[in-house]
């Protein structure tokens, strides 16, 4: 995004890598097909304890040493619109970071993608995994001093559910049976479930899912629980909040003051990182953020996750109804060439699967090549040799357009001509997507599971690919209702087995997350599942 | 009280239609009403040529139909745009600006502070421009045809060919990345006046100074040649007024009147600028905002940001007008 120079452009972005992060607004048709998958990602199915609780604490990512407590963090970050604080309608990023720094999650992804326990300290299934038993972490205080219980997560969730919630929780909450929740102690609740959900508790890793205290549906003096405590908050400005010294990561957080300021410009964004106005910076582009960091002038924070722009094929429309032009497509894919044209070399290869750093990702399966000859002749036996195609992509996020233009060179080798169309960033995922049988998109690191739902299943709400496949439906079912965690690795292995050599999907590089730290900002550990170290400010510290 | 009232309205009619000058202003004002009227309903015409609408940049990525349907009932986006406008449009000339589609808030609120800040630095930038491109445009007149002119005005036709976004981001780096003399992001905390943390406001004035200043000061430079080479400055010289007389108290006076109107186009050019300029330095005024708005396809939010930067154009001309007319006396018994 950064890499935009287009200001306009820059801002219309804000808002388009909102969703990413979660099941922000999913269709609900959709949302409960999704969240009915089953899944296999989770280390431990079914019993999640809280036992590596704390995400990892390695804080020598920016430099080691003893954490010094103290002084003021102040970071820049693209601006966001939305006027409240209330965590469950926070949309563009720095609103994703608002809540999460005031709010706590019952649960949470750790830098290495695995799942973390911050207010739940288990999640537990019933045998069919139809009714979740959640016991909550004792101990936690309300930023007002009050305990944290049960009733808490009651509230939060029939907030959510309400009829008629706008809520991102929502679409979660439906899955619940919300009059059958109950309390089964100061600090355990009792959820019942629709329908048997085994990767329940990865839903709860949205930023929107924050837990509110009891009784509060006014945000203007948000009382969460998080790490740092609100103090001030101007829409479109900056927010000021301070320290929670009863934190229930004990020690943490290190600083006294958190800043948040809203800066859409990229050039202002990284002139007041190396002003020292800041400390810290989201979204650097490519060719920044290794020009800095050659410099020496600051850190940079790199996330390699699943984050990726791939080019897809609608296998229901012409011309690749035809597996084989599909493949040939794949084939056509100068991985290695687009990374350095569209990510300024940043980032590591793809192999046609998303996933890359996920539990149940498939690292076993040969890594594709560009391979032309093969290509041509695959062509030739589908009967499209010269084909001509239009891919529709814009700059609606970094490296669009570039690896479009660059793809669209590379085909040329194989006799196939490929028109980039260039479209409006800002409706590009507006009235023609999901309509277009060659086109480009954005995703960013979720659960596996979580994207499948939203991406590839029968009713995924975005299925780019037009993906129906019935021995895949089939082998997805068989994976929901496979408990054996083993079992179902292979069924996922399977999966993607399918999805190589056939799906419509041509992943060619993942790209990292990078931010700018100021060289006096320790402790930030990159996490892929957001940048700036999933906003895990509790964990940084400053140097004097 | 319409008996008060009569004839107090019946002396300020009498008044308007006795004094030509006031009469003049009051046909301006008339005028430049119905014409903004026509603006707003161009400005209407371009947003709707925008491309999306606030549900789909909010949802971006996640656009999906039901969840475009949901948002934009929830933003009443489903009613027509004509509908949109006139219930804006009525809105306004009853004297209320409206909501904001994507914040859901009163507009007025949301930029009061806004229009405060960007008043602060054009005021700051203008009050600068006039003694500074004065004096160069007169030292420059002074010395016409000499390596100091030559400097002056070579300098001044470089500022001028860069565009605010380059010497904007160019001072920044220098003067705050590099020298960190200033801030090279202009951040005012909410509630501060930029008045009370005036570093903040140097970077982005000099970016604007940058231009408008060496307009006006060849305009300056301009008119004060021509008026020095007439008869009457000879004549003044001859009759041993001391040179800083004839220049300043003689000279500069006549060739005032075409820098005053440099000057006020100069102020409306500044808007537009100013547009850039606080972007670059992520200063908080209205072009900021405006520019967010366009982003985020808030259409009554863009409409009433460009109606009164419409409006403060239209009130700058008037008072050029007014200005000249007052000058030079010619002028007025022309109409």
């Amino acid at each position: 995004m950064a890499e935009n120079r287009d200001s306009v452009h820059d801002l219309s972005l804000v808002n388009q890598t909102l969703h990413d992060e979660g099941n922000a607004v999913l269709g609900r048709r959709g949302f409960l097909r999704s969240a009915a998958l089953g899944g296999t990602m989770l280390a431990v199915p079914g019993l999640l304890t809280a036992a590596c609780a704390s995400s990892s604490p390695s804080p020598t990512q920016t430099g080691g040493g003893k954490p010094r407590h103290g002084g003021k963090l102040r970071v820049a970050m693209v601006g966001g619109s939305v006027t409240t604080l209330d965590p469950g309608l926070a949309v563009a990023e720095i609103e994703a970071a608002r809540a999460t720094n005031l709010f706590d999650r019952l649960v949470n992804l750790r830098p290495d993608l695995s799942l973390e326990m911050d207010l739940a300290e288990s999640m537990e299934p019933n045998a069919n995994a139809s009714v979740w038993t959640v016991r909550l972490r004792p101990g936690v205080e309300w930023h007002d001093g009050s305990p944290f219980t049960a009733d808490d997560v009651l509230f939060s969730f029939r907030r959510m559910g309400a009829p008629k919630s706008t809520l991102f929780g929502a679409s979660v909450m439906a899955l619940v049976d919300l009059p059958g929740l109950k309390k089964l102690d100061r600090l355990t609740v009792q959820i019942p479930l629709k329908h048997p959900v085994s990767e329940f508790p990865v839903l709860f890793i949205t930023p929107q899912m924050q837990i509110t205290k009891n009784g509060q549906t006014d945000f203007k003096h948000p009382i969460g629980t998080g790490p740092f405590k609100y103090v001030s908050f101007s829409p479109g400005r900056q927010s000021v909040f301070a320290k929670n010294p009863h934190y229930w990561q004990s020690g943490r957080p290190y600083v006294d003051e958190l800043l948040l300021i809203d800066t859409s410009d990229p050039t202002a964004r990284l002139n007041a990182l190396l002003g020292g106005q800041v400390e810290a910076i989201d979204q650097l582009s490519y060719a920044e953020a290794k020009a800095q960091q050659r410099a020496g002038n600051i850190r940079v924070l790199a996330a390699q996750g699943s984050n990726m722009v791939p080019i897809y094929m609608a296998t229901d429309m012409e011309p690749f109804t035809d597996v084989r032009v599909r493949q040939a497509m794949r084939l056509i894919a100068g991985r290695p060439q687009l990374i350095k044209t569209a990510q300024d070399g940043t980032g590591t290869i793809g192999n046609d699967l998303y996933g890359h750093g996920l539990p149940n990702y498939d690292t076993k399966l040969p890594q594709r090549h560009q391979d032309i000859g093969q290509a041509k002749s695959l062509l030739k036996a589908a009967g499209k040799s010269g084909l001509t195609v239009t891919l529709y992509t814009s700059t609606a996020a970094p490296g669009m357009l570039e690896s479009a233009t660059a793809f669209a060179q590379q085909a040329r080798a194989a006799g196939v001509t490929i028109k980039v169309n260039n479209g409006p960033a800002g409706s590009y995922f507006g009235a023609q997507y999901l309509k277009q049988n060659f086109a480009q998109t954005q995703w960013l690191t979720v659960p596996m599971y979580n994207w499948i739902g939203q991406a590839i299943a029968p009713t995924a709400p975005f299925n780019e690919t037009h993906w129906h496949n019935a021995r895949w439906d089939s082998l997805l079912r068989q994976a929901e209702a496979t408990v054996d965690p083993g079992k179902r690795h292979d069924l996922y292995f399977e999966m993607q087995k399918i999805l190589w050599d056939e799906g419509g999907y041509i992943i060619w590089g993942f790209y990292p997350l990078l931010d700018g730290l100021s060289l006096s900002v320790h402790g930030a550990i990159p996490n892929p599942a957001n940048e700036l170290g999933n906003w895990q400010f509790q964990t940084w510290w400053l140097s004097g | 009280m319409t008996t008060t009232d009569a004839p107090a309205s019946s002396a300020l009619a009498s008044s308007v239609r006795a004094h030509p000058l006031l009469r003049l202003l009051a046909g301006r004002v008339g005028v430049s009403l119905v014409l903004l009227l026509v603006v707003s309903f161009l400005i209407f015409l371009g947003c709707q040529v925008l491309p999306g609408d606030a549900a789909t940049a909010i949802l971006g990525r996640n656009a999906t139909p039901s969840a475009l349907a949901a948002l934009r009932e929830q933003l009443h986006l489903n009613q027509p745009a004509l509908y949109r406008y006139f219930h804006w449009i009525t809105g306004v000339l009853q004297g209320r600006l409206g909501y904001s589609v994507t914040q859901q808030i009163a507009i007025w609120p949301l930029i009061r502070g806004r229009i405060w800040n960007t008043a602060v630095l054009a005021g700051v930038t203008i009050a600068a421009m006039v003694p500074i491109s004065l004096a160069l445009g007169v030292f420059a007149a002074r010395h016409s045809g000499r390596a100091a002119d030559r400097v002056i005005s070579m300098g001044s036709v470089s500022l001028i060919a860069v565009p605010e976004f380059v010497s904007g981001t160019l001072l920044a780096l220098l003067f705050g990345v590099s020298l960190k003399l200033f801030p090279a992001v202009s951040y005012v905390p909410p509630g501060e006046s930029p008045l009370a943390i005036p570093q903040v406001l140097v970077l982005p004035c000099v970016t604007l100074l940058g231009a408008s200043v060496a307009q006006t000061l060849r305009m300056v430079r301009a008119g004060m040649v021509e008026t020095l080479q007439s008869e009457y400055v000879a004549v003044s010289r001859l009759n041993g007024f001391p040179e800083r007389q004839v220049v300043w108290r003689f000279a500069l006076r006549n060739a005032l009147a075409p820098t005053v109107q440099v000057i006020a186009l100069n102020m409306q050019w500044l808007v537009g600028g100013i547009v850039v300029t606080e972007y670059v330095f992520n200063y908080p005024g209205l072009g900021q905002e405006l520019v967010t708005a366009v982003t985020a396809r808030d259409i009554p939010l863009v409409q009433t940001i460009a109606l009164l930067i419409a409006a403060f154009y239209f009130a700058v001309n008037i008072a050029t007008d007014i200005a000249l007319i007052m000058l030079v006396p010619k002028l007025r018994t022309a109409r």
